[in-house]
């Protein structure tokens, strides 16, 4: 349920993730943790702005790649070939990817005919037209690539690390607070009606057009606006590297393995998934961190469509107690590489766990209390 | 009490090369029920849902409460005071019972908000009598009580108009009577109702007029007694050797 | 004018391949209700098998079919099995592949690594040699694709309309139980179909490894163009393919030639996208009326 007290958790939470990089001048840990979390607060704001459009309405777009690439060369034009301000190119990138969803809504949301899966190859096919597009222009890109040069962090935001850390954590923090938010107005009530059943929707009452358009446009603008940021980390922007299947897949499947119909879910997913990429990613096996996002993918549709989120929140303890244990472990006999591997690998497990269908579990659990009970009696016998 | 409500117009439907409707002609007075028959593929699903907005007609106008309806969205049109229900019914699958009666509460009337919507889909379902299911997800309630709850959601929206596509079918004799009693107290409450039905004791019981649809026209037109006399009428249900 | 004409000509021929691979995707999305992504990443690594195999036995590429087809059969075969098995619905079926196409791909990377990977051209020579009809050249590896794509497309229609097989095809995709009804045993003819479709991904795999170079992402680029091809055609329908590849290939081949190469898919998926919007049917598919 909607709490008013919800803004002040986001603000706490804010604030306290916000404190991280003075924790860092205080305790000295290496600056790699403050572009990790840079990068699971740009996944979490992808995930969630996703998944706001795909989750909520159940209108499932491919095209992220579009709406991300045209934040990321938004910032990347107009920085490099028209000296803009990085800050206010950023609401810029927004606004553009809003548009150009606005442009696609204004068609594609029309038709009834429309079915999901057009829907989400139509969404590629726009991908792969603004890749060429780009590719072609030789005023955005043309083929070459856009080198972004180093950028002047404002005094009051200290390094650049720390400025993009900053930032991707307010865009993250904004972006899940209005997911959260929708999810519990009157129009999330709408978006998912339309999800379920749009004719039965439409016909009592919904005004289906004009919500896919909204919900299309808030999430469009997200995606570009994080893109945007993006830009300046990724540093040397290409075609292929901006537009590739990458960005989208791994949106896709954040959401899916966190849980599509919460507005937290997302956020999950992209902790987990990213942690993992970032463990499996060292150059020589980039390919088989490919191989468990495929599978993990395929996994999940098959056996737990709607994400481990419900699920975690019934075995919460028990997955937590699983995550520290399997974590400790791996500390105390000194196996699984650098902290963030070890974590990877004890999410994996837990995973694994929350895996273990819902009859599985209570039988797991009767039988644990079977055996408690077995060891009561045995006591009160002496 | 025989204000005219909405008015059918020479309402032609075509779907590429078949022709639905053909012209119909046909009037809904306030404070009636009146029951729309017709062999298999005489159009009254189509007549409903192009009354709904979900069809625009390929030709003829509809009027409703003196306003021309005839290219309004389907939302709109709810929110001026149609509703209806489907034959299968079609719950919103992820969400409870009281959920899927706030949607229409608080889009199909006013725009209302969250909370006073609650107040309104909780007054629908007692009086459609799945109050004991509010909590319940949908996947839990059987037919019977999935038709109940189509109802209590056209309902919500406050409607002066009321759509029944079919509510009896693949119900039990007991559960019909159940409806057919529902069906009567919602007439009391000072809705107008048509009824689209194939069980005909049923029909012919509840409606104060008929309309008989045959190849998308209407061919009869008026009290239940004469209509089901009319020769055309027994033609069309039961071939020439019967009229 | 000569440059249009070869473009034409080229486009005619890569058409055909085009359609090969577009057949066995629209034969499964149309009557299995499977849209298999993964078919693009199964055309690849038939590939690089063909690649493989001729390279470590020096075979000719052409007799490489004779073990690639059958072994990508049954790799059809057992997808179906899989679908059949988990009750996969249409929608998640694209999202399954998807993952089989990633891990594939991942897989292909390993063994293959990311450098480009073209068949020496001692082994194939066909790849420099063209047929000539005037001043147009026909080269080898694209020509047999597109008469391949003839054979494949002819033997495909034939069979569908002409054998009880292709006739309980046909009824297990408009109505399954019905088909059950009359004896159709709808598991067989669905593995037969995806084997089948997977065999004409491998023989396009084959051309094209005698054609391009090889490396382990070329996949995705052909994901827009064959879906194109696909929906342009017509789910399940044949000819609609053949001739989609046709048009799509002749589209590209033009808009190189006229403009350059980077235009080529902007053509192409504006098209898809005019097709999506338009005619989700299909050009070459009457639309259906209620």
């Amino acid at each position: 349920m909607k709490k008013w007290s919800a803004p002040l958790w986001f603000l706490a939470v804010g604030i306290l993730l916000g404190l991280v990089p003075w924790l860092r001048t205080v305790l000295g840990f290496p600056i790699f943790y403050l572009i990790f979390l840079y990068f699971i607060f740009f996944w979490v704001a992808q995930a969630i702005s996703w998944n706001i459009l795909t989750g909520y309405s159940g209108y499932f777009s491919f095209g992220t790649g579009a709406f991300f690439g045209v934040g990321v060369y938004t910032m990347a034009t107009l920085i490099d070939k028209y000296d803009f301000n990085f800050l206010s190119a950023l609401p810029i990138g927004g606004i553009l990817a809003m548009l150009l969803g606005l442009g696609i809504g204004f068609v594609v949301f029309r038709l009834r005919q429309l079915k999901g899966e057009l829907f989400a190859l139509l969404t590629l096919a726009v991908d792969f037209v603004l890749a060429a597009v780009v590719r072609n222009t030789d005023s955005i890109d043309g083929g070459f690539g856009v080198r972004l040069g180093s950028v002047q962090p404002p005094a009051f935001l200290g390094s650049f690390s720390t400025m993009m850390y900053i930032l991707s954590l307010v865009i993250a923090l904004i972006t899940v607070f209005i997911a959260y938010s929708i999810y519990y107005s009157r129009f999330g009530l709408g978006l998912f009606a339309i999800r379920d059943d749009e004719e039965v929707a439409e016909g009592l009452g919904v005004p289906t057009f004009r919500y896919k358009m909204t919900v299309f446009s808030i999430s469009c603008f997200l995606i570009g606006v994080s893109g945007a940021l993006h830009a300046l980390q990724i540093g040397y922007i290409t075609v292929e590297g901006t537009f590739a299947l990458r960005v989208p897949l791994f949106v896709i499947l954040m959401s899916v393995l966190g849980g599509r119909q919460h507005w937290f879910g997302p956020v999950i997913g992209a902790v987990v998934i990213y942690t993992l990429t970032d463990t499996f990613s060292q150059a020589s096996i980039e390919y088989l961190n490919q191989i468990i996002i495929g599978s993990l993918l395929i996994v999940m549709i098959l056996f737990l469509r709607e994400g481990i989120f419900e699920r975690l929140r019934r075995r919460f303890w028990p997955s937590f107690g699983l995550l520290l244990i399997v974590l400790a472990a791996q500390l105390a006999f000194g196996i699984g590489g650098r902290l963030i591997s070890q974590t990877a690998y004890a999410m994996l497990i837990t995973i694994a766990f929350l895996l273990i269908s819902d009859n599985g579990y209570a039988r797991l659990t009767r039988s644990i209390q079977f055996l408690q009970a077995k060891k009561q009696v045995g006591v009160s016998d002496v | 009490m025989s204000d005219l409500m909405l008015a059918c117009n020479n309402v032609v439907k075509d779907f590429g090369g078949v022709r639905a409707l053909a012209g119909v002609n046909a009037r809904v007075s306030q404070g009636e029920i009146l029951g729309l028959v017709g062999p298999n593929g005489s159009g009254k699903s189509t007549l409903i849902n192009v009354i709904t907005g979900l069809h625009e007609p390929t030709a003829g106008r509809l009027i409703f409460q003196g306003r021309d309806i005839t290219a309004d969205e389907p939302h709109l049109i709810t929110q001026l005071g149609i509703a209806r229900t489907y034959q299968v019914p079609r719950p919103f699958n992820t969400m409870t019972v009281l959920e899927n009666v706030m949607v229409s509460a608080t889009f199909g009337h006013s725009n209302l908000g969250l909370d006073q919507a609650r107040v309104d889909a909780r007054e629908a379902l007692e009086f459609t009598g799945l109050a004991a299911y509010a909590e319940a997800p949908v996947g839990k309630l059987n037919l019977h009580q999935r038709k109940f709850l189509e109802l209590a959601r056209a309902l919500s929206t406050k409607p002066q108009l009321l759509l029944l596509d079919e509510v009896m079918a693949g119900l039990n004799p007991t559960e019909i009577d159940q409806s057919v009693a529902m069906i009567r107290k919602v007439y009391e409450s000072g809705v107008t109702i048509v009824i689209v039905e194939h069980l005909m004791r049923v029909v012919t019981s509840l409606s104060t007029r008929m309309i008989i649809l045959n190849y998308g026209r209407v061919i009869a037109d008026g009290q239940p007694e004469q209509v089901m006399r009319d020769p055309e009428v027994i033609i069309a249900y039961l071939g020439k050797d019967y009229a | 004018m000569l440059l249009i004409g070869q473009a034409l000509i080229s486009g005619i021929l890569l058409g055909g391949l085009y359609a090969i691979l577009a057949i066995g995707l629209s034969l499964t999305w149309g009557m299995l209700k499977i849209i298999n992504l993964a078919h693009f990443a199964l055309t690849f690594l038939a590939a690089y098998f063909t690649y493989q195999i001729s390279t470590s036995f020096g075979l000719d590429p052409f007799f490489t079919i004779i073990v690639t087809a059958p072994v990508f059969f049954g790799i059809g075969v057992l997808l179906q099995w899989f679908f059949e098995t988990f009750d996969v619905s249409e929608f998640n079926s694209l999202l399954i592949t998807f993952g089989l196409f990633i891990i594939i791909q991942s897989v292909m990377t390993g063994i293959w690594t990311a450098d480009y990977r073209r068949i020496d051209f001692d082994i194939n020579p066909y790849a420099q040699q063209s047929f000539w009809i005037g001043e147009f050249a026909l080269p080898i590896p694209q020509f047999s694709a597109f008469m391949a794509a003839l054979i494949l497309a002819g033997l495909t229609i034939y069979v569908l309309n002409r054998t009880y097989a292709g006739k309980a095809l046909r009824a297990i995709s408009q109505d399954r139980d019905m088909a059950a009804a009359f004896g159709v045993n709808y598991r067989k003819m669905a593995m037969l179909l995806s084997g089948v479709s997977t065999a004409y991904a491998a023989v396009a795999g084959v051309f094209i490894a005698m054609i391009f170079a090889l490396f382990p992402e070329a996949g995705v680029e052909w994901i827009g163009v064959i879906f194109a091809v696909v929906i342009l055609g017509g789910l399940a329908n044949v000819p609609g393919a053949l001739g989609a590849g046709l048009l799509i290939g002749i589209v590209q081949a033009v808009t190189s030639a006229v403009s350059s190469p980077g235009m080529a898919p902007l053509v192409t998926f504006t098209l898809l996208i005019l097709a999506l919007l338009f005619k989700p049917e299909g050009l070459f598919t009457r639309r259906m009326s209620l």
